[in-house]
């Protein structure tokens, strides 16, 4: 159900994770899931408590993991994906930390600044030209506060510039 | 006032019509941008739906899929990239009209063909939904258990490419689902002492991260070719003619399209694919296909948004998803309190009459949108990813932070996008997960309220004919592809 268009596929090198290893991560997945369910409390009444559910899903990551581990795979343990080597992998990490960096610096700087910012900086990361990033940036975060600070009334983080359009 | 003077009373209300027109003009820009599907469209439509009636919200969501699904045709046609997967089948046919210099042909075809499977796609939704739901208004919560667990098990086994990758996607999505506080005894479950996740993870932060947050980091380090659009004819010129000579590939593209589609976990990728070999195999040309003709692409056409309709009808009926858009659609009708199955069709049928007059209306309004962006589709394409991923990234931390106003969705939206993105890069499918977000709850809840019922007694699982059909089909599904894992490693030893 998943799809990629060819035209942005910059890559070939897709990243993979032996089929065996994700066995084992499902399986200490499972094992976490049970061990998180120790603690809780049941009713003394009730027959299938809290912890019922999440333990019937966690045995089955483990049956799952289970399968995967006993299934013939080939290849590498990990393969390092094309997006994460050379300047791809910069701009993976800046739009990663740019969604940390809005969280952390929007309320100082309010909705309008910060998502400008965060545009502006991303779109020269992946090439793009000063002006006309600057511009995209800035029209797009005052659409952006339009459609949802003002119209469908969200209390975007206030800031400076927003404190002007009032 | 009978239900359809109601339904009709409601779809003609200028915020319902308003919000068909933008979502389709979103949804018709978004689809002939390479590389942004109708699935990651549906997710960044779904926070602005969240302050909309239920009927303008699920109206919008239709027309949105229905025109990104068309849209998908024209990056395929004119530069072979298809823009969503449904456009795939036939893209050889369109781009070779295009390189004997019709690409307005073969644009104008699709665009009639997907207008009048889309609206066939409806015909088969407003006859078989409400004929399932009346059958299915006698279910209880044992049948509800059943198809809850139908509907999981579709996604993660028929609809996945590997069953235990679906299993274990689906796995993640339950887990997720079990965390929040437990409504019957009152503890609190897998939420770390964060006292934001006591209400559990909310569901639209993570399906954004999901499906738009693997798109935007590809998108961002795409290097895009320079990309030169042909010149564009009449679109209408001739259509009629051809359209006459093979009204039979358009009808059938129809039917095959609202079948396949109404099928849980078939989407309109599959229906397309399905209607290309059938159009193939009927010809009496078919050595002609891939090579620019035209039958093909009007069935394959006509039976991608037929089956985008159509997918509708096990959603509606029984909360079943037909593919990854309904999936969504389950978590947003959900939200809007009316939980899908058939007593949506008794308690709300204006509503659900409603919904289905829209998405006639957004197939029909496929004629006049559908030939402005091709007219407008050379600059469209010519927009570089550099400019439109930090945008669309924006667009889901706004949407995130919008739910619940607070940074945790911003946050959350953050963490489901880099498991998304796990799973993509992995091919495990992400359907799944949403899926078991959406429905864990339900099949926890009907589970435990049969259980209760019957004292611990298990076999009221099977107790009546229509739980015991159920309980087969779903054991079928599950034991298929074990089976077969058997076989083949039988197979591998001797």
């Amino acid at each position: 159900m998943t799809y990629t268009s060819p035209s942005v596929r910059n890559t070939d090198v897709k990243m993979q994770i032996n089929e065996r290893l994700i066995g084992a991560f499902a399986i200490c997945g499972g094992l976490a899931v049970i061990a998180g369910t120790l603690g809780f409390r049941e009713l003394p009444s009730q027959q299938f408590g809290s912890a019922f559910f999440p333990r019937i899903v966690g045995s089955a990551l483990i049956i799952t993991g289970l399968a995967m581990l006993v299934t013939r795979a080939e290849g590498p343990w990990v393969r390092v994906p094309d997006m994460l080597r050379g300047a791809a992998k910069w701009q993976v990490a800046a739009a990663l930390v740019a969604v940390i960096g809005w969280v952390l610096i929007s309320p100082y700087l309010g909705f309008i600044a910060t998502t400008t910012l965060m545009i502006w900086v991303l779109i020269l990361l992946a090439g793009g030209r000063l002006i006309p990033a600057a511009v995209t940036a800035s029209v797009m975060a005052c659409l952006l506060y339009l459609v949802f600070g003002t119209l469908l009334r969200v209390p975007l983080p206030f800031g400076a510039i927003e404190r002007l359009l009032i | 006032m009978s239900v359809f003077w109601e339904a009709l009373l409601l779809v003609s209300e200028p915020q319902t019509l308003g919000a068909i027109l933008i979502a389709s003009c979103l949804g018709i820009t978004l689809g002939a941008i390479p590389g942004l599907t109708a699935v990651m469209g549906v997710a960044l439509l779904i926070p602005i739906t969240f302050f909309m009636d239920p009927v303008p919200a699920i109206a919008s969501i239709a027309s949105l899929a229905a025109m990104a699904i068309f849209a998908g045709d024209i990056p395929g046609t004119l530069l072979r990239i298809p823009g969503t997967p449904a456009s795939a089948a036939y893209v050889e046919d369109s781009y070779a009209m295009t390189k004997a210099g019709k690409p307005e042909r073969a644009l104008g075809l699709s665009m009639v063909s997907a207008c009048v499977g889309g609206v066939m796609g409806v015909i088969a939704l407003m006859v078989a939904a409400p004929l399932l739901a009346k059958f299915a208004t006698n279910f209880s919560s044992v049948e509800y258990f059943w198809l809850a667990l139908l509907g999981l098990s579709c996604a993660a086994i028929i609809a996945a490419g590997s069953a235990l990758k679906g299993i274990l996607s689906l796995l993640f999505g339950l887990w997720v689902a079990s965390i929040g506080i437990d409504e019957v005894a009152g503890q609190p479950r897998f939420t770390f002492g964060s006292i934001e996740l006591m209400g559990g993870v909310s569901f639209i932060p993570a399906m954004i991260g999901m499906f738009a947050l693997p798109e935007v980091l590809r998108n961002l380090t795409a290097r895009q070719p320079r990309i030169a659009t042909p010149t564009m004819g009449p679109i209408f010129a001739g259509l009629g003619g051809t359209l006459r000579r093979r009204w039979r590939n358009l009808i059938r593209g129809g039917v095959v399209g609202s079948m396949v589609g109404a099928l849980p976990g078939a989407g309109a990728d599959i229906a397309a694919w399905v209607a290309y070999a059938i159009a193939r195999r009927r010809s009496k040309t078919p050595e002609s296909f891939g090579k620019g003709h035209d039958e093909g692409l009007i069935e394959a056409g006509a039976a991608n948004n037929a089956s985008l309709s159509s997918a509708w009808v096990p959603t509606l009926v029984f909360g079943i998803p037909g593919d990854s858009i309904t999936a969504i659609v389950i978590g947003v009708l959900y939200l809007k309190g009316l939980e899908p199955g058939p007593i949506i069709f008794v308690k709300a049928p204006e509503l659900v009459y409603a919904i289905l007059f829209a998405f006639l209306l957004a197939n029909l309004l496929l004629i006049p949108l559908g030939w402005a962006v091709i007219r407008f589709a050379r600059h469209l394409l010519r927009i570089p990813p550099a400019y439109f991923a930090p945008v669309v990234l924006a667009c889901c931390i706004v949407g995130s932070f919008a739910i619940n106003n607070t940074s945790f969705g911003v946050l959350t939206m953050l963490a489901f996008g880099v498991v998304g993105w796990i799973f993509e890069e992995n091919n495990i499918p992400i359907a799944p997960a949403i899926l078991g977000i959406v429905l864990g709850g339900t099949l926890e809840f009907n589970f435990v309220t049969s259980m209760l019922k019957s004292h611990g007694d298990l076999t009221i699982f099977v107790s009546r004919p229509v739980a015991a059909v159920l309980a087969l089909v779903v054991i079928a599904i599950w034991a298929v592809p074990i089976l077969r894992g058997i076989r083949n490693r039988q197979k591998e030893t001797t």
